[in-house]
């Protein structure tokens, strides 16, 4: 952490005084950042055969008892229970790269200029970011809250319990019956919920209403994965509306064959560059504001579209969950605890929520404020301390490993596994962001495939170059901008978040729908590049650490802040080598 | 008897006419045959469950072995050829075997997903053109037929099918 900090900080002062440096020969690394992408909403579709597959992130935050969740969906459905694991490691897999290259240009000629993909370099940008916000209260994701509990009724096609869920499928032919059943089943219908539901009421529809099993927590709601017959994949967000937050943050990954495309949206192309001047600050709202560019802000933004093998083998690799028959056979919590750890299980709400019944952890340790996560991974620490806690320590403690194997396995290992193996059957993975308001949720996104477009990477990359003598300039690699940076400062300019809004239909190229191309190129006005070389290097008077190269001006305060931070950063670099 | 249309029109109402043969590079005898739809009909939009329009296809294969094939379906406004959907999925031929006329039809109607239709592009009142296509190794057509039809939307949800259909 305090590496990091040195960085950043390393990097601010090479920025913020550039034009004083002049020629600082220190070299400087780039960096690679990544934003924080907040979402309120999180989905993976893929499609085999006839059948729409849709693992759904839940998120809710309240009484268990007070849980319940509905879908609309064209066949009646199978569910399986999946896991946050999976969209932990796809946000962070896909998640947009910024990476800088600041390129110093050498007073006496040359130049030095790197890029650390790893963000380990000195004098680069350090990335600000803001945590998720999922906006607190109960969120519904693909469908409206509801609560309290249901029981069988004429509208009923099937119930069942899977996971921590009960779950019902019903008809969903006639409003005022499933509303009615609703009612009866002192299920919570939102106002504003009837005239949601209308689109979705058709012959042969189907809802699909989730809660929670009885002795189940908050805790251990999980994604659920969803099977029904489908052509294309959509996100019934006319009825998310009744239950959303303003700029709610969609986030969508399809595996397929090729690109995925939002068919009824506009396709938002952000513009990088308030993105780089901000330095990642705003990068939230500079998303949902290119969205908003969109007619109507029905936009989506295609974060990564390429191959799926960078998200392939992460939750399930060889050697990875060992044996659930040798798991089975560890005798003490704490032998089995090890066991889960030495073969990297997740410890996540899942695992903890699944723990603290068959394991759980002392009244008086959850009464002194212990959470659940620091006393599983401390269990020997806090066993030894409360006998009473663990059959190693002293008092017997009961434990039997079977049933906690069984539903950690059926919790935590299939589902990974599961989702592993549907994402090495599909060959392309597409991202897709956007933030919606209830009152803009007014047509429900639909998601098909254009095989004529191209890949969007990962990585969006510009060069900082701090000429030797003038003013240090942004250079954009995908769409050519230059900026200059005064006083190495970046530009105050209010400039369009989207760089352009585009039709994609299943085929074809991209339609442009508004280019502002032309505006920003005009807002960013002229460039000077400086002087690469000092006048004169006859003027150079003295030369001192980092490479240096000064003329006879005074060297500032800040700048000897500069020298010092970048040998602060060198030095830093070169103890973790040294380290390694 | 079915009755069976399709882009060549080759026969009205018979056991499926060999409505449209294209034996791809390999100039296979493969005939396709559209079933349910006559070129230049009304088609009304039958509202999916999950609140979109669709018009129904069903479709008959002949001279193609048994086995997983490539099933595309594209649909484009007649008008300008703009392109309403593109869609590709797997589809095994045969796993009931022909029938006795040699002709091996879909167990089930295939949906052709209209609405909500691509931006700026209505589905309502205008001829679209349907095309099924069966591709095989290498996108290979082994087989085509097409059919167009002018969707409408259906009475009792006219408003709501005009707004996600017209674009």
């Amino acid at each position: 952490m305090f590496r990091r900090i040195v960085v950043a900080a390393a990097a601010a002062a090479a920025v913020a005084h550039a034009a004083d440096a002049r020629a600082c020969g220190c070299f400087a690394m780039g960096n690679t950042a990544q934003p924080v992408v907040q979402a309120g909403e999180r989905i993976l579709f893929a499609h085999e055969g006839d059948q729409v597959i849709a693992y759904i992130q839940i998120k809710y935050q309240g009484a268990a008892d007070q849980f319940g969740w509905i879908v609309p969906l064209p066949t009646v459905p199978t569910l399986e229970v999946g896991t946050d694991q999976l969209f932990t490691m796809l946000d962070s897999a896909t998640l947009p790269q910024y990476r800088l290259t600041t390129n110093q240009q050498f007073c006496s000629g040359g130049s030095s200029s790197g890029t650390d993909v790893d963000g380990e370099g000195g004098c680069g940008f350090g990335g600000a970011s803001a945590s998720p916000n999922y906006g607190g209260g109960a969120g519904s994701d693909m469908g409206v809250s509801v609560s309290r509990d249901m029981a069988a009724g004429g509208v009923v096609v099937q119930q069942a319990s899977i996971g921590p869920y009960d779950y019902a499928v019903l008809h969903a032919d006639d409003e005022s019956a499933m509303l009615q059943w609703l009612s009866d089943n002192r299920y919570f219908v939102p106002a504003g919920t009837d005239a949601a539901v209308m689109p979705y009421i058709h012959p042969g529809a189907y809802f699909l209403a989730l809660k929670l099993r009885g002795g189940q927590s908050s805790g251990d709601i999980a994604p659920i994965v969803l099977r029904y017959t489908s052509d294309l994949p959509m996100i019934p967000i006319t009825l998310t509306q009744v239950g959303a937050v303003d700029n709610m943050g969609i986030l969508v990954w399809v595996a397929g064959e090729a690109r995925a495309i939002p068919r009824n949206y506009y396709h938002v192309v952000v513009d990088d560059l308030p993105i780089w001047f901000s330095n990642f600050a705003t990068y939230n709202q500079d998303l949902i504001d290119a969205v908003h560019a969109a007619p109507g802000k029905h936009g989506f933004i295609t974060q990564y579209a390429g191959g799926s093998d960078l998200v392939w083998n992460r939750l399930d690799y060889p050697g990875r969950f060992g044996d659930p028959t040798q798991l089975r056979a560890q005798a003490t919590p704490s032998d089995y605890l090890h066991y889960l750890r030495d073969n990297n299980y997740p410890f996540d709400g899942t695992m903890l929520s699944i723990l603290s019944r068959y394991l759980p952890e002392p009244q008086a340790l959850v009464d002194a404020g212990v959470q659940p996560s620091q006393f599983y991974a401390n269990y020997d620490y806090y066993a030894s301390s409360d006998p009473g806690s663990d059959a190693d320590g002293g008092a017997a403690m009961p434990f039997d490993p079977g049933p906690i194997t069984d539903e950690i396995v059926a919790r935590i290992v299939t589902p990974m596994k599961d989702v592993n193996a549907l994402l090495g059957r599909h060959p392309y993975l597409t991202r897709l962001y956007t933030a919606l308001s209830p009152k803009d949720m007014t047509i429900d996104p639909v998601f098909s495939t254009n095989r004529d477009i191209g890949n969007v990477p990962l990585v969006h990359s510009a060069t900082l170059t701090i000429p030797c003598v003038g003013d240090a300039w942004l250079h954009t690699d995908a769409e050519g901008y230059e900026v200059q940076y005064v006083s190495g400062l970046a530009p105050n300019l209010n400039l369009p978040r989207a760089q352009r809004v585009e039709l994609v239909r299943d085929a074809g190229p991209a339609e442009l729908v508004q280019d502002n191309d032309a505006t920003i190129r005009a807002a960013l006005g002229p460039v000077d590049h400086g002087r690469a070389t000092s006048p004169s290097s006859s003027d150079s008077s003295s030369s001192i650490g980092c490479g240096c190269t000064l003329g006879k001006r005074r060297v500032r305060p800040n700048l000897a802040l500069l020298l010092f931070m970048c040998g602060a950063a060198v030095g830093v670099r070169s103890l973790r080598r040294r380290r390694s | 008897m079915r009755c069976l249309i399709t882009l060549t029109l080759l026969g009205a109402c018979s056991a499926p006419p060999a409505i449209h043969a294209d034996g791809g590079p390999s100039g296979s005898a493969a005939q396709m045959s559209l079933l349910m739809l006559a070129d230049g009909q009304d088609a009304t939009l039958v509202a999916g469950a999950q609140g979109g329009f669709h018009v129904w296809l069903q479709y008959a294969v002949r001279g193609l072995p048994a086995g997983t094939v490539t099933l595309e379906r594209t649909a484009h406004r007649a008008s300008d050829g703009a392109v309403v959907l593109v869609y590709r999925g797997d589809v095994d031929l045969g796993d009931a075997g022909p029938g006795d006329d040699g002709w091996w039809t879909a167990p089930s109607p295939i949906p052709m997903f209209m609405c909500p239709s691509p931006i700026g592009l209505s589905v309502v009142d205008v001829p679209i053109e349907l095309t099924l296509r069966l591709l095989g190794a290498g996108d290979a057509e082994l087989a085509r037929a097409a059919v167009t039809v002018t969707p409408r939307c259906p009475d009792a949800q006219r408003d709501f099918c005009e707004r996600i259909c017209t674009g």
